[in-house]
């Protein structure tokens, strides 16, 4: 009844949505993309195995933990790293490079601890799929219900901070203008903390959902990272909301699209699945570099607002 | 036998080394002059290197006409053990294959570097690397996936165009390889003292105001990318041929983007000598932890080389952060055939100002500390 390709589409939109949603608000606030986010993700990847296998307990405990561990981790990088070379004056190449680095350590303390748990406790760790391990609701696996339910949540709870409270309005003028903002008084280093925080916690609860319905391991980091990064810069790097849609476009249309390929062409087109991601962002590099966001303002200006004359008053 | 031992571990030293310093000296040419942050740099090795899986042993079975009712990639070893049968009394034909394999890399690279960049190259920072990540990611897929390329996750053997040379094989190549890097270092060297090198760090300081003069500054930064694209080539093809072998799964992101890039982060960005020292003590360091990866390996439940990029990432960490400007900092250019001493007799009649000499002004900071 249901087709598995769309539960497919649907659990690596919600994953990649959260994770754009992340870039997005760092690049926004700190105009660093963090290329160390998907390790969070791998870090959330292996709190939901370490559930499953070696505690033998409920995956979705790993929910909290995976979000609280991403939020530490990225608390410890913009502390320690982003904001000290900040200070000391770096631009954003230097910190591209750190970020860069740290991925590597990362990632490289998660194949630590998947070798040590290979042969201390003698489980497989590389390359695991938890699909059994996971409740369902009818023909609904529950990993599909409780990340869409939670990515509604993530959106609307965003949106209300973003345009109901002081602390929202405080982020936004920051975005708008951060030494402007700081003048007035706005703690522009709190702020950056939090968007860090969030983006890190949200990567870590992306991850812990993966497992549960793709097959994962420390290399899903990096398939997962092109999707991420093509999503926000489809979304146009500027906005929450495009972050959004640019993370459901992408994903949808890179899991339909190489399930089209495959039917099309045969299974090996599978395996260029991420070039589909990449050549959308290439597109829209060269033809629209304020992407979808500016698109669609496009759009509005010229077929919704009323038409302006030369010297800007409305006719 | 263990002095065998150690001329191997010099001889393959010495070979990464060059390997490396071609890289690092395009990369530096990309990022210390132009300004463009070339984190896909990966992708030019692993295009020197398919082109060597690819062509060779192709070009030679047709060549010497090797078991032509054979599939190439299945019997991969059989037929290169045979080409190399034949190399070994052909010297012209195993010279001429590799010119021509190097020719082919050049131009394919030089369209890959053009393709790569030509999304984002307007723009700067941010966008420009991701693109370069993913397009360097790209590159590795279709050579993982795409099996009759370089064989997927296995391997093709590359056939032994030197083999003619014999005992003296492995000298040999190492000279081979220092020739290239010489000719690299001495056009990249030559380009940076010219009037391009002047162009290119104006771009780099202000694009804005380098446009505004009248330079092409897009068409710039794609000519620079498309160059030390097809240069940085060279040392996926004298790999291919060093190692008798193309693996796609080689080329990762650690170690042949990221390690560059500490490389000529540690030397220093902006001149060729600071990334030649960069990549001699690391390289250095790296050859060692290699050498020394088994004693340790008995007593860690992990492989030594999670450990080492770790302590690769620190390392990187600690000199973005107490040392950014390198061992060897950038000086002004020096443009060939002006007397720099009349100009600064020049400058002064006029009443210029002169920027103060880095090391004076270090003397008179320790003199102050010394006051007080």
């Amino acid at each position: 009844m249901f087709p598995p390709i769309i539960k497919d589409a649907l659990v690596y939109a919600n994953c990649v949505t959260m994770m754009s949603i992340g870039f997005t608000l760092v690049y926004m606030i700190s105009r660093v993309p963090n290329f160390a986010q998907s390790t969070f993700a791998v870090l959330g990847v292996y709190c939901t195995f370490s559930m499953v296998r070696i505690l033998e307990i409920n995956p979705y405990i790993a929910m909290p933990l995976g979000f609280l561990l991403g939020a530490a981790l990225a608390l410890v990088v913009y502390l320690g790293v982003v904001n000290t070379l900040t200070k000391y004056g770096a631009g954003p190449i230097l910190l591209t490079i750190s970020l860069l680095a740290l991925q590597q350590i990362f990632l490289a303390g998660v194949q630590i601890y998947a070798d040590y748990v290979r042969n201390v406790i003698g489980i497989y760790s590389r390359g695991f799929m938890l699909r059994v391990n996971d409740f369902r609701v009818g023909e609904f696996p529950g990993v599909l219900l409780v990340s869409t339910v939670l990515i509604v949540v993530i959106i609307a709870s965003l949106h209300l901070v973003l345009t109901r409270t002081q602390f929202g309005i405080a982020m936004r003028a920051t975005v708008e203008n951060a030494p402007l903002a700081a003048v007035l008084g706005i703690n522009v280093k709190r702020i950056s903390v939090v968007s860090w925080v969030i983006t890190g916690g949200l990567a870590g609860l992306a991850g812990t959902f993966l497992p549960l319905w793709f097959s994962s391991g420390p290399a899903s980091g990096g398939t997962l990272s092109t999707s991420v990064f093509a999503a926000s810069v489809v979304g146009g790097l500027s906005s929450i909301y495009g972050a959004m849609i640019g993370g459901y476009v992408i994903s949808l249309l890179e899991v339909w699209g190489s399930y089209l390929l495959m039917r099309q062409l045969g299974l090996w087109a599978g395996a260029y699945r991420m070039l589909i991601p990449l050549t959308l962002m290439s597109l829209f590099l060269m033809y629209e570099p304020g992407g979808i966001v500016s698109l669609i303002e496009k759009i509005q200006e010229r077929y919704l607002r009323p038409k302006k004359t030369r010297r800007g008053q409305s006719t | 036998m263990t002095n065998e031992i150690i001329i191997q571990w010099i001889m393959d030293l010495i070979m990464f080394f060059l390997l490396y310093l071609i890289v690092t000296m395009n990369l530096n040419f990309m990022y210390g002059y132009t300004g463009i942050p070339h984190f896909g740099i990966s992708l030019s090795v692993a295009g020197g290197g398919y082109v060597v899986g690819a062509l060779s042993g192709r070009m030679l079975r047709w060549w010497y006409n090797v078991y032509p009712e054979l599939d190439f990639m299945y019997e991969n070893g059989k037929i290169t053990d045979q080409i190399n049968l034949y190399l070994a009394h052909d010297p012209v034909t195993g010279i001429g294959l590799f010119i021509f394999i190097l020719a082919i890399s050049l131009i394919l690279n030089a369209c890959l570097g053009y393709i790569v960049s030509r999304p984002a190259i307007r723009l700067t920072g941010s966008y420009l690397i991701i693109v370069l990540i993913g397009m360097a990611e790209a590159v590795r897929v279709i050579g993982m996936n795409y099996y009759p390329l370089v064989g997927g996750t296995f391997w093709v053997h590359v056939p032994d165009a030197f083999a003619w040379m014999g005992t003296f094989r492995r000298y040999g190549y190492l000279l081979i390889a220092c020739l290239f890097t010489l000719i690299v270092f001495l056009l990249l060297q030559s380009l940076s003292t010219s009037p391009l090198a002047r162009v290119v760090r104006a771009v780099r300081e202000n694009s804005v105001s380098a446009e505004c003069v009248g330079k092409d500054v897009v068409g710039i930064r794609t000519r620079i990318v498309v160059l030390c694209s097809a240069l940085t080539s060279i040392a996926g093809v004298l790999y291919g041929f060093y190692i008798h072998a193309v693996l796609s799964t080689s080329y990762t992101r650690a170690t042949w983007t990221f390690y560059p890039w500490l490389m000529f982060m540690v030397g220093g960005v902006g001149n060729n000598m600071g990334a030649t020292v960069g990549t001699f003590i690391f390289i250095t360091l790296r050859r060692l932890i290699i050498f020394y990866k088994h004693s340790i390996e008995a007593y860690v439940p992990f492989q030594v080389q999670w450990l080492e990029q770790i302590m690769i990432g620190i390392m990187l960490l600690l000199i973005i952060i107490f040392r950014p400007q390198g061992l060897i900092p950038e000086r002004p250019t020096k443009m060939r055939g002006l007397n720099y001493e009349q100009v600064e007799d020049e400058f002064r009649e006029k009443g210029i100002k002169l920027p103060e000499k880095q090391a004076k002004r270090e003397n008179v900071f320790i003199k102050r500390l010394l006051r007080k």
